[in-house]
């Protein structure tokens, strides 16, 4: 019986390098991004000064453009999207450092992650429930993002 | 006896006038300084217009005092002072009426601010000045002044806002003045700072001519008050810490994952073998 090799494909060697040069900079810069959100997040969720009318201290010229009420609503918009961005960053670059490190992201770390970003938000309610929801929705999209894959 | 009960009404209606006359002495003299302690509020527009949608000014003091002149035969102008104060400036609102024939087409009203509560240290003037007020071509100009020598001299780098507007026989002035060491004051400004009374001179006139067009005017105290810290309930303290323990773990762990990014490489060439 003849023997002949099956025309195996073998994965290039360059085509792993880029893939993996392309990690580290995903893993890198969503790193930095995560740590600059996180330190906003600190400041206007964490701290006393800017708790309370965030853009109305910052830019005070700007405040009469709306009603008091409406800029708590923008304030606590600020606050929900900053912790959902430090999350998004850090998500796909924890993500990314498993997938460089050949490893899959655990269960345990996501729910840290997840705990740590509604432990920010628990000095007001209306911002712990919306952050609530965007977790689960970006949670549910990444799971989406993972499944088409394969 | 019916002599007495006679004497006794008149000096009844005689004490009645005394008590009339003395409370209407009282209303139309006013003090020569009034003291204002303005609640925080948010920042009005300055355009000579008190939104009432929007709640302009809903927490200003408001007090109504009489800018009078040297003359003892002019009677004043009686006008209504609104005054507000936020973290980083000053509100005040000038607001009066007159009839169309009393009014003159170069109209001004200024706020002239003391170095301190004292009513020899005026320095800084802010000043909405009227041109052909009530005309086809009305128009205002807000201009930052200074006094040197009893003379008003132009600040060039401009602090602060004015704004007026006529409407019918009412005129309303409005006026931002920094606070604070806020954002545009310079060495020909008045430093306001929090925690300290100032006088401030509500002047009024009728041509650009400064100091001699001025007419009428009055000295009203301002205290700035330091901005107000709301106290934390208990439960929102203990959240605080929470959120305090939340932040410092997280940046314990992103320190170590930063750790791991740095070592990556080598990591991954060990578990790759």
């Amino acid at each position: 019986m003849p023997k002949y090799k099956k025309d195996q494909k073998k994965p290039s060697k360059s085509n792993n390098v880029s893939e993996d040069a392309f990690l580290l900079r995903s893993v890198r810069i969503s790193a930095i991004l995560g740590g600059i959100f996180l330190l906003l997040s600190l400041i206007i969720n964490g701290t006393e000064r800017f708790f309370d009318h965030v853009v109305t201290k910052l830019l005070p010229s700007i405040s009469h453009l709306l009603q008091p009420d409406y800029w708590i609503v923008v304030d606590n918009a600020i606050k929900v999207c900053v912790v959902l961005f430090a999350f998004f960053f850090m998500i796909i670059s924890l993500g990314n450092y498993k997938e460089y490190t050949g490893k899959p992201i655990k269960i345990i770390e996501l729910l840290i992650l997840v705990g740590f970003s509604l432990l920010q938000t628990v000095r007001n309610l209306y911002v712990f429930i919306f952050t609530l929801i965007g977790l689960v929705l970006l949670l549910f999209y990444f799971y989406l993002v993972q499944e088409s894959q394969y | 006896m019916r002599k007495l009960r006679i004497s006794a009404i008149l000096v009844l209606v005689f004490f009645i006038h005394i008590i009339i006359i003395s409370n209407f002495l009282i209303v139309n003299s006013f003090a020569a300084a009034e003291d204002f302690e303005p609640e925080f509020g948010w920042a009005p527009e300055i355009d000579g217009d008190i939104d009432k949608s929007e709640e302009e000014w809903i927490n200003a003091s408001k007090e109504e005092i009489l800018l009078r002149s040297e003359s003892p035969s002019n009677v004043g102008l009686p006008v209504d002072i609104w005054v507000l104060q936020n973290e980083s400036d000053l509100y005040i609102s000038v607001q009066f009426e007159l009839e169309d024939s009393a009014r003159t087409p170069e109209e001004f009203v200024g706020i002239v601010i003391s170095e301190s509560d004292s009513e020899n240290e005026f320095y800084d003037v802010k000043l909405v000045q009227f041109s052909n007020l009530g005309g086809p071509s009305e128009r205002f100009e807000y201009l930052d002044l200074y006094i040197s020598n009893n003379q008003y001299f132009e600040d060039r780098e401009t602090s602060g806002d004015g704004a007026a507007e006529l409407d019918g026989n009412k005129i309303i002035y409005e006026f931002q003045i920094p606070v604070n060491e806020s954002e545009g004051e310079d060495s020909k400004d008045v430093s306001i700072d929090f925690g300290e009374t100032y006088a401030f001179k509500i002047i009024y006139g009728e041509s650009n001519k400064y100091p001699d067009s001025i007419k009428l005017s009055n000295i009203i105290e301002i205290d700035i008050r330091y901005p107000k810290i709301e106290e934390r309930t208990p439960e929102e303290k203990a959240l605080f810490i929470v959120a305090i323990i939340a932040f410092s773990t997280l940046g314990g762990f992103y320190g170590f994952y930063l750790y791991n990014i740095v070592i990556i490489k080598k990591k991954a060439k060990r578990i790759r073998g």
